[in-house]
């Protein structure tokens, strides 16, 4: 945890205290104080005193201003209570469905989504991709149209390949019946909203697909949660599976979470994640949390694919690499 | 310029503003999802209202902006629901 300079005003440094920094060995994207300042919403002198009272520099730029891990500037943001911080912002509007009442969680919607994919190695613009499809199917919808392009051409900023696909999403209501796993999800409830022992906070990919590193650091989102999730159910007896997603709005945002063969037979999803970051909105109907437990909403997009593996997948220069994958989904009337 | 163009072109300048077509995808023209956001923020500030998923999911063109604040500026968008509950638990 790092020391709080008196600079700070109360929020900032309650936010800096409880940070818990991404190792310096996990670092995989940094931004300059400019980028800085536009994540956090804040003046230069808060973010010169969260420098001065702890927050990890990462190095510093050709002009001599520090450079700083990205995860570690969205979640002193998350934590400030500021109002203004990207990642506030981004959850309050995501969740905004959450507070509204569960009928409109429910029945079916159409979507088009559409989705970009970019290689991130460039100079090798042969080799073919795997992308994932997706499946609204597992919560009873339907993928009514799925093409995909390979937009052609390398450029420096990489590869690219699109897809386009014009779904019916189902949110459906399924409650869980096995009483060890509402044990079990409560328990996770509880541990991250009232006892604390794990903090929610986004996390680079190295620790989040490491469920164990990250339950080291005390640290816990939606890939980490849906692995460790998945390993406790089926230390119980049960069927269980993760399952990659996306939640669509005005933004989109990658998700992951639970699924397990309940006593009944019938798969229910588990996704306290969620529940968490539509409590930390504090506008949540108080019906979500246990709508986290069995069922999914009507703009939950299941993907073909596990928690912490990558929905596309470039193969050039005889190995996958790394891509990075835009979705970006519009309601349909 | 209409309201709804003049709050987006606070946001994303002016310039950019006027290159997009009432139609246009404002995502795919290039406005990011930080802009997207604060947009939305701006709406709820400037008319004293929170806005609901339903209203967030027409700011997806210049002509969705503008029939939201249609509808805002006759007083049509609805404050949405309660403060947070406790989590609930068996």
């Amino acid at each position: 945890m790092a020391t709080v300079s008196r600079a700070l005003t109360d929020q900032w440094s309650v936010a800096l205290a409880g940070l818990v920094p991404v190792p310096a060995r996990h670092r995989e994207r940094v931004v300059s104080q400019v980028e800085a300042l536009g994540i956090l919403g804040c003046s230069q002198a808060t973010l010169e005193g969260l420098v001065e009272g702890g927050l990890p520099v990462a190095g510093m730029d050709a002009v001599g201003e520090p450079l700083i891990d990205f995860y570690d500037i969205i979640n002193v943001g998350l934590y400030s209570g500021s109002g203004v911080s990207l990642g506030e912002l981004g959850g309050s509007v995501l969740m905004r469905f959450a507070a509204e009442p569960p009928d409109r969680w429910l029945g079916k919607r159409r979507w088009e989504i559409t989705c970009e994919y970019r290689c991130q190695a460039t100079g090798f613009p042969d080799g073919g991709w795997t992308i994932a499809r997706p499946r609204p199917d597992v919560s009873d919808g339907s993928c009514d149209e799925w093409a995909r392009s390979q937009a052609g051409g390398g450029s420096e900023r990489g590869f690219l390949a699109a897809a386009r696909g014009l779904l019916e999403l189902q949110g459906v209501h399924r409650q869980v019946v096995a009483p060890a796993v509402r044990r079990v999800f409560w328990e996770w409830l509880n541990d991250i909203v009232v006892g604390q022992r794990l903090r929610f906070q986004w996390l680079p990919p190295s620790i989040r697909s490491e469920p164990e590193l990250a339950r080291g650091l005390g640290l816990i989102e939606c890939v980490s949660a849906s692995l460790m999730l998945e390993t406790e159910v089926r230390a119980l007896g049960f069927e269980a599976r993760t399952r990659t997603g996306h939640v669509l709005g005005l933004v989109s945002v990658e998700h992951a979470w639970t699924e397990f063969r309940d006593d009944d037979g019938q798969w229910k999803f588990l996704d306290p994640i969620l529940a968490v970051v539509a409590q930390r909105t504090g506008r949540a109907h108080p019906d979500f949390a246990e709508f986290c437990l069995g069922s999914i909403a009507n703009r939950v997009v299941p993907w073909d694919c596990p928690a912490g593996e990558a929905l596309a997948v470039h193969h050039c220069h005889g190995a996958p690499s790394h891509v990075v994958t835009k979705v970006a989904g519009a309601a349909v009337p | 310029m209409s309201t709804g163009r003049a709050l987006l072109a606070e946001l994303i300048g002016p310039a950019f503003t006027a290159r997009l077509g009432a139609g246009a995808d404002l995502v795919r023209s290039g406005v990011n999802s930080g802009d997207l956001v604060r947009l939305a923020l701006l709406l709820e500030e400037r008319y004293g209202v929170a806005l609901s998923a339903h209203d967030l999911e027409e700011l997806r063109t210049v002509d969705g902006i503008e029939a939201l604040v249609d509808r805002l500026e006759a007083g049509g968008a609805v404050r949405s629901a309660a403060d947070a509950a406790p989590i609930q638990s068996d």
